[in-house]
């Protein structure tokens, strides 16, 4: 770290990686402190301890910019999304975000510098969820862990992934479960890791999401019922009892909103889960990481139970039917 | 002559193949005929011999079987999973 600008720090541990922020300005470590629970980073700090912690590192700057972060030059992109694009190298993956905020990530070195425009300074969510966590995903998928964008719940040991795109239910099944008992992972993203040959599933210490609907179905979030879309909610303000950091996989669950009356878990192949983890979870950067990262997706739907839930209108009865159905106490 | 195109990727799961086009970010799978298919491009075979293995294996008319094929063939070449070699 550049010990003369670098004056604002924060520390993350993920499992067993830890992730060293360093910024010139305070609202660059704010926006991703706010973003992060305590309560669920107090359980990653405490645990995933064995063999030590992979260290990564990010640095963000926004005075001046560091001669080092170059731009992409004139390169074609190898992938974009929204307006964020990426420019993969076999060592160095850099991103462009809206235009004028770029970050140089060192793959091999496990380490990510970038500039902040003033555009972005005041623009928390831009910082947290571009700029700093997605050359977070680079970093941790060369380091063998790899992102799937789903909510988690655990029973025992046993994770049940909740995958989905956005307002198919993803985040109100995963706390509809929570609230009946399981223990709670992610309602948004989790990583797969092989550990010892084993596939693991750990958590991202967030913040819990819910959006207006999914909010609506439960009482405890009624002082939010004035705040439009998705609010960040702190644990505390949840129902969530038991916290989990990782677990092994024993479900995949992809939700999809019907209209109709009694929710429906139907069986999936390993093909059509795959196609499906793929569409909500591999960014298209460099050929190496993407291939790792399909051989750890393809390993997840063979080692899972794989369904699709047609989610109807009986919330209250999800809980049985997940029992019930994916893990035979009917 | 056909191969695959270096910037797909591919894993077989259960009887079906999965693919990705790096380039396009497209993601494909295929079923049984498309496996039996691809597998054989893999294999360096030409589109005659593959035919002659699809006649051997399936109840279909050559007349069929060379248009489904010639179709399928179409569509990955137009797709850039698979490109023409000499």
């Amino acid at each position: 770290m550049d010990e003369t600008l670098l004056r604002f720090r924060d520390e993350i541990k993920l499992n067993n990686y830890s992730v060293e922020l360093g910024a010139d300005d305070e609202r660059i470590v704010e926006a991703v402190r706010d973003w992060i629970d305590d309560g669920i980073a107090h359980h990653h700090a405490g645990g995933g301890e064995e063999g030590g912690r992979n260290g990564l590192a990010i640095e963000l700057f926004s005075g001046s910019r560091p001669t080092d972060i170059k731009g992409p030059g004139r390169r074609r992109p190898t992938a974009t999304f929204e307006d964020i694009e990426f420019y993969a190298g076999k060592n160095v993956t850099t991103l462009v975000i809206g235009g004028d905020s770029v970050v140089r990530v060192d793959l091999e070195r496990g380490t990510a510098r970038g500039f902040v425009s003033s555009a972005h300074l005041d623009s928390p969510w831009v910082i947290s969820h571009r700029i700093f966590y997605l050359p977070l995903l680079e970093l941790l998928r060369r380091r063998g862990a790899f992102y799937v964008h789903a909510g988690c719940v655990c029973r025992g040991d046993r994770c049940i992934l909740i995958c989905g795109g956005s307002g198919q239910g993803k985040s109100t099944l995963t706390y509809t479960l929570v609230r009946a008992g399981f223990s709670y992972l992610s309602d948004d993203a989790v990583f797969a890791q092989i550990r010892d040959e084993h596939l693991t599933i750990f958590s991202f210490p967030e913040k819990i999401k819910l959006d207006v609907k999914s909010r609506s179905h439960f009482p405890e979030f009624d002082p939010y019922r004035n705040e439009q879309e998705k609010v960040e909610i702190p644990l505390t303000e949840t129902k969530i009892k038991n916290v989990a950091v990782s677990g092994k996989p024993y479900a995949l669950v992809f939700t999809e909103i019907v209209d109709q009356a009694r929710s429906e878990l139907v069986p999936i192949s390993q093909s059509e889960a795959l196609l499906r983890l793929i569409r909500q979870s591999i960014t298209m950067t460099n050929q190496e990481g993407i291939e790792k990262h399909l051989d750890v997706l393809t390993r997840l739907c063979a080692e899972s139970r794989n369904f699709s839930l047609r989610f109807g209108k009986d919330i209250d009865n999800l809980p049985t039917l997940v029992r019930d159905t994916i893990f035979g106490e009917g | 002559m056909l191969k695959i195109n270096d910037k797909v990727v591919f894993r077989e799961v259960e009887d079906k193949i999965v693919l990705i086009n790096l380039e396009s970010g497209f993601y494909y799978s295929l079923n049984e005929i498309g496996c039996f298919i691809f597998k054989r491009i893999l294999k360096n075979k030409n589109p005659c011999e593959i035919l002659e293995e699809i006649k051997h294996s399936y109840d279909v008319s050559e007349e069929r079987a060379d248009q489904d094929l010639g179709e399928f063939l179409d569509t990955l070449t137009r797709e850039n999973i698979v490109v023409q070699y000499n």
